[in-house]
């Protein structure tokens, strides 16, 4: 073709950020990067940085000593759930240091809310705990009620209670599932997935989506529940205890299962509060903090149900945390349905809301932990500052903490049974 | 030449050559059913396009196979990464040869057809470790190191465990033990130890679940076979089917009396007749115990690296002596 | 304590069962999810109980969505096409896109030169008009702007965007498809065909004897802006083969030294080279 603005050149970059390298490079006392190719002297060490350690710690990671080797598992691998990325130092078998690695996912969320009106702000946060979406909607949700200052109906907060725990359910549903698919057993996480298919059909019967739900207004939620959907939602009642019970025979009493878990990664009471480790984690290290109970929101007080503990703060703690959490979130539902009164499912809030100035702030229990919203009004229709606590980025500080020691098949059952979802980590 | 040695050469290559084509439906009928008994118990229907009841799902995957491109990473030892697959496949092949299929359907009936067996199916170690030195690749590495240890604990449990058969049938030949069968009754009744420990040492011989840490794919990617690609990972594949094949006939074979029947073998059917009859016992009994494999592979979760050698040491091994011992006693106080 | 091994068989036996137990896939084409009311996946207008679309083209959803994917146009009550607007913005960020389907090189910034390209911006209205501002007559929209100018100006497709409401991207990309030109050419315009017909005929020595008398490679022009030489498959000749075309003339069966011939006829015709391509047409 013809010549096109000939002056304009760009400069090549990759010859930059060649000669830039050799040069950190030689000053980092690295070798040419070019040097040992093509020979079995050693792998080339993947993940070390082009410079100089920065900290003692990048300094203690990146030192790999005799007999061990620097590996990625991730981004692209598959059982990372989602994009993490691991910095894993092994020697042999055994993990001796452990990074994880952040940021894959990250979509700007928060920045996102802020220019967003409040009612546009709850479509928002629904991709980021994909596997929680009522209740990433529902903190916001609570925190914009508390700064526009507007009385729920009593109908909405308990259809709000109804599907934020009908979430919970398949969210824990899936864990087992995963936990179990990270340790080579292929079938949990089929039946985790039929008992999800069942949820999210019934979810998207009254909001309209299969996943990222949007059923949550400021004031209310979108669109009333009818007697169908009770009916349904009975045989659902009856679906899921064949689900989660057929997941708990191929799981709970299983030898291999148990001899895999039990004992493996534990994280002691101290250690949890101290990293500020909250959700079924926490409780399966025997700390019995709920914010449904420590902090009651929506209608929890008036319902009746336990805090449920473990002592042993093991992958198989964690793991039977999720399964009784599942029962008590199925007899929250029994006694939700049971005395949902009759009424409007919304309040009158105008279409652009306009708060006056001030914050407010708000927690819930998601399937993962507390999740909280910070959010301030400048007066305008949009918040000026929107700020998310995501629970499974603060549980992932933990790994380094529970992984070196043990054997490399054994990260990937600890991270499942952490149970982070990177959507959240990286908001 | 000599007649019979012409005939002899004749046969072999025959044999051989069919052994080669038998291959082939093996690892498909085998993956089909994995595909569809594993679907089945995860509550789906598994594959039902293709074909009727999607009887043609793993052929389609063999095509798929041979069209895929065929990748060698850059810093790969080529000659080794390109003959590891054929040496992991020619070990499962070549094992088959001693396999005695229905009476007189046999291609070599040696004399030490089961010193011959366990040598070569042994030799697919050594293409699994060389294809994970040879991927450069730190996961193929992972996979490669776990291969050589997980087979070698595991082959001494497994050929102990046989090795009660062996005294109590006094032959090693495979179709001299059918014989013993025949006139004593199953090995299996004397062999209730034996059993059970040739069925998890085989099982972790040939890497099935839940003894598959060569290629735990959520640990290390695909073991040995991560930078593996096209028809060369096709070998893989199939050496892995037709190894559960294998070990299945063996067992049958060695416990379950080959391709006896359940009851007496009726005296009228000889020549082509009987070998139909015994082909269909034998197969039955194989595909049933490749069936119980596949059953393992949908229920049971992995063992660990360091349990899995625990247990081949630490139990079986001492149990495979036991039986043994017991087997010997057994043999001397009966005069069977 | 539970005899050793009993997990494992109450997992074997729950495998077992559902084994045999009703399947819960459902068969997609064969048998269609019960939606409901409220499903909000539909890829369709929603019509009101007379037949009529409830849609009345009012852009608001256009103007919510946050990754702007909604692209929509229709007609208002008195039958006038409309489009959803802001082309500036919108345009802006989509101008990389839109370089990439003409095959140029995308470039980061609009050429602000080319923007304010001095064309009869009237003239192309009355033309885009008398073709009833359909789609379908694009390529003789094209066509005509380029008989007139040469080469299709960058301003002038926007102008054909505008008033024929198809988005800009399309109308770029429909334009860099049909082998029209984009960018004027300097002085004049020697095309060496290099479809297969011309090449087996010679054209690549006609090519490289043009390149060595010019001095420039194809897609550029000479020093004093006298010739540009370039390649093109679509000289239109495989009859002639093989075939030259300099400026709107196409010459073929040609020799090299035919060829060069051409070139030097020109070269000594004139002493300021005539533009062929290039008027300032526009002007006004």
């Amino acid at each position: 073709m013809t010549a096109i603005d000939p002056d304009v050149r760009i400069p090549d970059p990759i010859d930059l950020d060649r000669q830039e390298e050799e040069r950190l490079r030689a000053a980092a006392g690295l070798g040419s990067r070019g040097e040992g190719r093509g020979e079995y002297a050693g792998f080339e060490q993947v993940g070390l940085p082009d410079r100089p350690p920065q900290t003692e710690r990048e300094r203690r990671l990146f030192s790999v000593g005799e007999g061990e080797m620097l590996l990625n598992m991730g981004p692209q691998h598959p059982s990372t759930h989602g994009v993490m990325r691991l910095l894993v130092k092994v020697r042999g078998e055994v993990v001796t240091d452990l990074d994880p690695v952040l940021g894959y996912l990250h979509r700007g969320i928060e920045k996102l809310c802020e220019n967003a009106t409040y009612t546009t702000v709850l479509t928002y946060v629904d991709p980021m705990d994909y596997m929680s979406a009522m209740h990433n909607e529902h903190a916001p949700a609570i925190a914009f009620e508390k700064l526009y200052d507007v009385e729920v109906p009593k109908r909405a907060e308990y259809i709000r209670a109804l599907v934020v725990e009908l979430n919970r359910v398949f969210s824990h549903a899936l864990m087992m599932g995963f936990l179990a698919l990270d340790m080579g057993g292929i079938t949990p996480i089929l039946y985790g997935f039929i008992n999800r298919d069942e949820t999210v059909e019934l979810l998207s019967s009254i909001s309209g989506q299969r996943m990222l739900f949007n059923f949550f207004r400021v004031g209310g939620v979108n669109w009333d529940i009818s007697d169908e959907f009770i009916s349904r939602l009975s045989t659902w009642r009856s679906n899921v205890a064949k689900t989660i019970g057929d997941n708990e025979l191929l799981l709970t009493q299983n030898e291999i299962f148990t001899a895999r878990t039990k004992g493996l990664g534990i994280l002691t009471a101290k250690d949890a509060v101290n990293l500020g480790v909250t959700g079924p984690n926490l409780r399966a290290s025997g700390v019995p903090f709920d914010v449904r109970k420590a902090h009651p929101y929506s209608i929890y007080n008036e319902l009746e149900f336990d805090v449920v503990t473990q002592q042993a703060g093991d992958t198989y703690a964690r793991y039977l945390q999720r399964v009784a959490e599942i029962k008590q979130s199925i007899h929250l539902i029994d006694q939700i349905v049971e005395r949902m009164p009759h009424g409007p499912v919304q309040a009158q809030v105008p279409g652009i809301i306009r708060p006056k100035p001030g914050r407010a702030y708000a927690a819930i229990e998601s399937p993962r932990g507390l999740y909280s919203v910070y959010a301030i009004s400048d007066g305008g229709p949009n918040p000026y500052r929107f700020r998310m606590r995501d629970p499974s980025y603060i549980t992932l500080q933990v790994m380094p903490k529970l992984m070196p020691g043990h054997l490399l098949a054994d990260t990937m059952a600890i991270m499942a049974s952490l149970d982070p979802i990177m959507g959240g980590v990286d908001k | 030449m000599e007649p019979d040695l012409l005939l002899g050469v004749g046969r072999f290559v025959l044999a051989t050559t069919l052994l080669l084509l038998l291959t082939v439906p093996t690892a498909f009928i085998i993956i089909y059913l994995e595909l569809k008994v594993i679907a089945l118990m995860q509550l789906r229907i598994g594959p039902n396009r293709v074909g009727p009841a999607g009887v043609f799902q793993s052929a389609i995957h063999g095509f798929k196979v041979l069209a895929k491109e065929d990748f060698t990473p850059d810093q790969a030892d080529r000659p080794i990464f390109t003959m590891a697959p054929w040496m992991v496949f020619m070990a499962a092949a070549m094992s088959m040869l001693v396999i005695p299929f229905a009476p007189g359907l046999v291609a070599l009936d040696s004399e030490i057809s089961v010193i011959y067996f366990f040598a070569i199916i042994g030799l697919s170690v050594v293409g699994l470790l060389v294809a994970g030195w040879a991927s450069y690749n730190k996961y193929s590495l992972l996979g490669g190191l776990r291969s050589a240890a997980q087979m070698v604990s595991y082959e001494i449990p497994l050929t102990l465990s046989i090795v009660g058969v062996v005294i109590l049938t006094s032959t090693l030949s495979f179709t001299n033990i059918i014989d013993w069968q025949h006139h004593h009754g199953w090995a299996i009744l004397w062999q209730w130890i034996g059993l059970p420990v040739f069925f998890i040492a085989s099982t972790a011989e040939i890497n099935r679940t839940p003894f598959d840490m060569v290629e735990a794919d959520s640990e290390i990617v695909a073991g040995f076979a991560t930078e593996y690609s096209g028809m060369r990972f096709g070998f893989f594949f199939f050496a892995e089917y037709v190894s559960l094949f294998i070990m299945s006939a063996i067992l049958v074979t060695l416990f379950f009396g080959g391709w006896l029947a359940p009851w007496p073998f009726p005296a009228q059917l000889g020549g082509f007749g009987g070998t139909i009859y015994g082909l269909f016992w034998f197969l039955l009994k194989t595909y049933f115990f490749v069936f119980v494999s596949i059953w393992a592979r949908a229920t049971l979760p992995r063992v660990r690296v360091d349990q899995l050698m625990g247990m081949a040491w630490k139990v079986l091994l001492p149990l495979a002596l036991v039986n043994l011992f017991v087997t010997a006693i057994v043999v001397v106080v009966f005069k069977l | 304590m539970a005899i050793p091994g009993t997990g494992i068989v109450k997992g074997f036996a729950t495998t077992l069962r559902n084994f045999f137990s009703t399947k819960v896939t459902r068969q997609y084409p064969e048998t269609r999810p019960q939606l409901s009311d409220r499903w909000r996946g539909r890829l369709d207008l929603i019509y009101d109980p007379f037949g009529e679309h409830k849609c009345e083209v009012c852009f608001q959803c256009a103007m919510v969505c946050p990754v702007e994917a909604i692209d929509m146009s229709g007609f208002d009550s008195q039958g006038n096409r409309i489009r959803y607007g802001m082309p500036e913005i919108y345009d802006e960020r989509k101008d990389p896109n839109a370089y990439r389907r003409t095959g140029l090189p995308a470039r980061p910034m609009r050429n602000a030169a080319r923007w304010d390209e001095a064309i009869d911006t009237d003239w192309v209205n009355e033309l885009v008009d008398g073709f009833g501002a359909k789609p379908e007559a694009l390529v003789a929209i094209f066509q005509a702007v380029e008989t007139r100018y040469g080469y299709l100006p960058e301003r002038a497709l926007r102008l054909i965007s505008d008033r024929t409401t198809i988005h800009w991207a399309q109308v770029f990309g429909a334009a860099g498809l049909g082998g029209f030109r984009l960018l004027p050419g300097e002085g004049h315009i020697i095309t060496v065909c290099d479809c297969a017909a011309c090449r087996f005929a010679g054209g690549d020595q006609i090519l490289a004897a043009l390149r060595s008398e010019l001095g420039v490679a194809p897609g550029e022009a000479t020093d004093d802006g006298r010739f540009s030489l370039e390649t093109s498959s679509d000289v239109g000749a495989g009859a002639i083969a093989p075939a030259v075309r300099v400026d709107t003339l196409v010459y073929g069966p040609l020799s090299t030294e035919q060829a060069l011939h051409l070139v030097h006829e020109r070269r000594h015709a004139a002493a300021e080279p005539t533009s062929g391509t290039r008027q300032p047409a526009g002007a006004h």
